[in-house]
């Protein structure tokens, strides 16, 4: 590993003492002069025609100045199939349908005239389980798509599917086969910091979104093409205040931005909107439930042979980024593990639930809870030690998997062997002889993950703007954007490592279209890699100005200088070395320089976009990991409590040790969360739980000490060989966590969340397939 | 937020207090740490004309102990009985049920007159407060009337006090005799929870070594907080036996009135109640001897 100065380091994340000390500015504080107030009109119903809505009694409200519906505005769809739109017109399709919305002087005028809104339904069947939609008499969601084509059913026309190798002969060719049904629900991302926006025109008919986005460069495209629908021409900026939490929640533009927009438009005002927890709850997208069904096989000795999988999902009503998580799912499906022979499917289904979109992972979690507890199925049945199922199939530096995904860097095994070690697994794998309610076991699962960006969009790009200014100051603009995750951190310690000044020098700017290049957003544990990578190639540039320069002023060649410490180093003569702000300034005003230092790159990862056949290498490199957890299980209570977590994750290198053992902490309570506590309870397409109260993410009392291991395996292709770790570290704890239970108890439960009551039944359902059980049906 | 239109008063006497409750009439709410309250405004199902605070009311603040036992002003906030040694000493199972109420954020605010007066069948401090035969002081304006807690529920959300009445204070006797008890709420985290089935549990025994008194409360498991005499019956003059619980267990879940819901299933609840009697008694008389 090359020796660095502040790369590789422990350095506290630069927006912290902002951010504890409450001075950073969220959507929620930010004012405008002369702002309205807007407030959305909701669905009272899940599956209606709208017959009318009276909005007289809402425009009489005191300080309300526009009440707005699709009747009275011009019509935005927007989605990854354009199937939704700002307000819904003529019918409803799911709860949190926009029927009008209220732009007012104050929040509690505009609260009002919404509840003065009156709308007439006329309910329609609905349809909440995607088996049932499926049914060719099903009451279908929409009876159209964008063009105006009808449609037959509620099956989305997507292609998720992907083959590689033999499936049959792979199967023909196993000694032992396991299958298994598995199924997920829904869970949200608990952002501490609501969505919102406020929209502005100028007098020119030009655009300002404050936002919260994670995809700044993307949501303009967005709002260009709203304005475009309303009928105007001005340009489109996309201001970001600090965002409070992302997760996959602000990867696509919603209908409350558009809403904003309209009423900003009618009003000529600016117009905030800003949700509060529970419209966060209800009306934001969450990860999409799955029932995932997984066969896969080995030989004799344990070598996987095939592994095919089908799945279907929930897309809800409309269409976001989460209908395309089954492209990334199809990764782990296909390439965790040396399987030969693979097949994936997918299907997504239109309900009257939710629509969903992209949560932490974008569908890996879902299908590596399907893989793993199968594996570790197909592994008993081998008679086989999981952990040594794990090591007979792990995935190897060089191998190019079935996908056509090139792998350079692996660090799996390793990671495997480390939980194995830090968790003692020999001696506590199948303890014998525990007596008492409460039992302990240990179960493992790995993740693969997109570790060098993922081309899912046309281009998986970022751009950098870099400058100096006469005294060794740095401005970085980066078309990325930091969500909580630390990229203002690393970049500005890639930048000065790069530049040989402290960070204290480097300024990072985000979240401005006007100001920053473009950026496919923040999504894919692509940011430390992609917008890491640009700022690093603009931060070479701007060196070998400086020593070009430099090189003329000392007449030295400039191969034998260097930036470190804040000074052009002479490697041949120290005597020659001169303080960075003197070469600047001498660059800036005498007549042999007469310029300044600035540079841009554009960085675009050499790969394969993902499409037709989906086969290719999608990503500069691949993060793996394993994760271990000792469990103790109550069998009286079926109540499960994490003893040990140990979390390894080859991360090529790490930039920052202290924001990434975060990273991965972090990432481990959302993944404990995922596997026993949270879900988002429907009943006939209505939320029963929009709160903190009753949606049971893990609070700081339930925090788990979690051991992060970072395994380095430096990739030629990441900056100073970093991958991305944004997203695996919640990948496979639901696995572990079950296949840890099974250990303790030998019950294997295949629906998450693992809550206590389901390990009991189960545990009940085992001592008593037919007896007592009947006691234990739902009462009436 | 929806809540405007009321007046809000701050009055710094019990008296003034009734008296201020008495001009505005019924379409006033008096109101202590406002967590109930004001989620209730939020939500809507609360439009009161005027709030009345009794937060500076000295005469429903402080825990007193008495030569009797315990009285806990209405106003004393989950915290500070959480904060207080002998309480936890001698009413360990109010100290705990007290201390699992919200986050320590709320408890801060949180009164235990307040919780009591909001009457929810899941009532933490109520199970509590009912293992150690509580009394409810209420002032009514010309005076006042003692009600056993017991008594104090109405139904969910209701509780006996008329118009114009406050709770004032919470007396509890203390426990003649060695004494265990101990409460658990079933919860599915560590924190800001509601119970699923909040149970309750005190043994005090007689110089014979015979259970003399038993308590056997419960939350979430019918329409109020409640006592379930039977299981208690099943204790009292009897040794304090593995058997003898677990059948009072078994009867206490047989005489619970649970549910099923989104918040969780019958079954549970139930079986909940028949593992964790005998456990709370248990850890109670481990607790002591340690």
């Amino acid at each position: 590993m090359s020796a660095t100065a502040v790369v590789g380091k422990a350095i506290p994340k630069v927006d912290g003492a902002e951010k504890v000390t409450g001075r950073t500015v969220y959507i929620h504080d930010l004012k405008i002069p002369g702002m309205l107030y807007g407030k959305i009109k909701y669905s009272d119903r899940v599956s209606a025609r709208i017959v009318s809505i009276d909005t007289s009694e809402a425009e009489k409200v005191p300080g309300v100045k526009a009440v707005i519906t699709a009747y009275n505005t011009p019509e935005i769809r927007f989605g990854f199939l354009k199937d939704n739109t700002a307000l819904k017109k003529d019918r409803v399709r799911q709860y949190r349908d926009e029927i009008a919305a209220v732009a007012a002087t104050t929040p509690e005028a505009a609260e009002e005239a919404v509840r003065k809104i009156r709308v007439e339904y006329e309910d329609l069947p609905a349809v909440f389980d995607p088996d049932e939609a499926l049914k060719p008499d099903a009451p279908r969601v929409h009876q159209t798509d964008a063009r105006g084509k009808p449609l037959k059913d509620n099956r989305l026309r997507l292609p998720w599917r992907v083959e590689a190798g033999d499936v049959k002969a792979g199967e023909e060719a196993s000694a032992f086969v396991a299958e298994g049904e598995y199924e997920v629900g829904w869970v949200t991302h608990c952002c501490l910091g609501t969505s919102g926006c406020i929209a502005s025109f100028d007098p020119h008919g030009n655009l300002t979104m404050y936002s919260n986005t994670q995809i700044p460069s993307l949501a303009r495209t967005d709002y260009m093409e709203a304005l475009k629908a309303m009928g105007l021409r001005g340009r489109v900026r996309v201001v970001n205040a600090a965002i409070g939490g992302g997760f996959g929640s602000k990867l696509d533009t919603y209908a409350h931005e558009y809403i904003a927009i309209l009423l900003a438009h009618r009003t000529g005002r600016p117009v905030k909107i800003v949700f509060d927890r529970e419209e966060e709850f209800f009306a934001t997208s969450p990860r999409q439930p799955v029932k995932v069904r997984v066969r896969q096989g080995c030989d004799a000795e344990g070598r996987l042979t095939f592994r095919e999988i089908s799945m279907v999902l929930d897309n809800g009503a409309y269409t976001s980024w989460g209908a395309t998580t089954p492209t990334v799912m199809m990764m782990p499906a296909t390439s965790l593990y040396r399987v030969p022979n693979v097949r994936f499917e997918a299907t997504c289904v239109y309900t009257n639930n939710t629509y969903c979109q992209a949560m932490r992972g974008y569908g890996t979690p879902q299908v590596t809870f399907a893989i793993e507890c199968n594996l570790d199925e197909l592994a008993e049945k081998v008679g086989l030690d999981p952990l040594e199922m794990r090591l007979r199939n792990a995935n190897e530096p060089g191998e190019i998997t079935p996908q056509g995904f090139k792998v350079t860097t692996c660090g799996h095994r390793e990671c495997i062997e480390e939980v194995a070690k830090r968790l003692d697994w020999k001696n506590k794998r199948g303890r014998a002889g525990q007596r008492g309610a409460k039992r302990r076991g240990v179960g493992m699962a790995c993740l693969m993950h997109v570790g060098g960006g993922a081309k899912i969009y046309r281009s998986d790009g970022c751009g950098t703007l870099i400058k100096v200014d006469d005294f060794g100051n740095v401005d970085v603009f980066s078309g990325s954007m930091d969500i909580g995750q630390g990229l203002d951190t690393v970049l500005r310690q890639i930048v000065a490592e790069t530049l040989g000044v402290g960070i204290e020098r480097v300024n990072v700017i985000v979240g401005d279209t006007d100001v920053c290049p473009w950026d496919v957003g923040v999504h894919a544990s692509r940011s430390t890699f992609i917008a890491g990578n640009s700022a690093l190639n603009a931060a070479r540039m701007v060196r070998d100005q400086i020593l070009e320069f430099s090189g003329q002023m000392l007449e030295a060649p400039p191969e034998i200088l260097a930036l470190e410490n804040g000074q052009v180093v002479c490697r041949e003569d120290p005597s020659k070395n001169l303080p960075l702000a003197k070469v600047l300034r001498r660059a800036h005003f005498a007549k042999i320089g007469n310029t300044m230092f600035m540079a841009a790159h554009f960085y675009e990862p050499d790969t394969d976009m993902l499409e037709g056949e989906f086969k290719g290498n999608y990503s500069c490199t691949y993060a793996w990991g394993c994760h271990g957890v000792e469990v103790e299980v109550d069998t009286a209570t079926g109540h499960v409590e994490i003893v040990k977590y140990v979390a390894a994750h080859d991360v090529g290198r790490a930039i920052n040790p202290m924001l990434l053992r975060g990273q991965v902490q972090g990432a481990v309570m959302m993944g404990i969360g995922y596997a026993l506590s949270e879900e988002m309870i429907f009943e006939q397409g209505r939320l029963r739980n929009p709160n903190f109260r009753d949606y049971k993410i893990l609070t700081a009392k339930d925090a788990v000490k979690v051991e992060p291991v970072i395994v380095e395996t430096e990739d030629p292709a990441g900056p100073f060989g970093a991958k991305g770790i944004g997203e695996p570290g919640l990948v496979p704890s639901a696995p572990a966590i079950a296949n840890a239970i099974y250990d303790a108890v030998g019950v294997r439960l295949n629906r998450l969340p693992l809550k206590p009551e389901r390990v009991l039944r189960a545990l009940k359902e085992r001592e008593a397939p037919s007896g007592p059980c009947g006691a234990l049906q739902r009462e009436g | 937020m929806a809540a405007k239109g009321f007046s809000y008063h701050r009055p710094t006497s019990l008296g003034e207090a009734l008296a201020l409750l008495a001009d505005l009439g019924p379409g006033a709410v008096p109101v202590a740490g406002a967590t109930d309250v004001w989620v209730n405004l939020r939500a809507g199902k609360l439009a009161p004309e005027a709030l009345v605070s009794l937060r500076n009311v000295p005469e429903l603040s402080g825990l007193r102990k008495t030569e009797h036992g315990l009285a806990l002003g209405a106003c004393v906030t989950h915290a500070e009985v959480e904060d207080d040694p002998w309480v936890a000493e001698h009413f360990p199972a109010l100290h705990q049920a007290c201390s699992g109420v919200g986050s320590r954020q709320v408890r801060n605010v949180a009164t235990v007159g307040g919780n009591l007066c909001n009457a929810a069948p899941s009532a933490d401090s109520a199970v509590g407060l009912l293992l150690y035969d509580a009394e409810c002081r209420i002032e009514t304006g010309i005076g006042h009337r003692d009600v056993p807690l017991t008594e104090f529920f109405a139904g969910p959300n209701r509780t006996v006090l008329g118009p114009g009445e406050v709770l004032a204070e919470i007396r509890l006797p203390l426990p003649a005799g060695r004494t265990f008890a101990g409460y658990r709420k079933i919860t599915r985290r560590k924190a800001v929870e509601l119970p699923m089935i909040g149970i309750g549990a005190r043994v005090t025994l007689g110089a014979d070594g015979r259970v003399a008194e038993a308590r056997i409360a419960l939350g979430v498991a019918g329409p109020t907080p409640l006592r379930v005499r039977k299981a208690e019956d099943r204790l009292e003059g009897e040794l304090l036996t593995r058997e003898a619980v677990a059948e009072a267990a078994e009867i206490a879940a047989q005489q619970a009135k649970v549910r099923d819901s989104w918040r969780g299933e019958a079954w549970y609840r139930r079986e909940m109640i028949r593992v964790w009697i005998p456990r709370i008694l248990d850890e109670a008389v481990l607790s002591r001897k340690g």
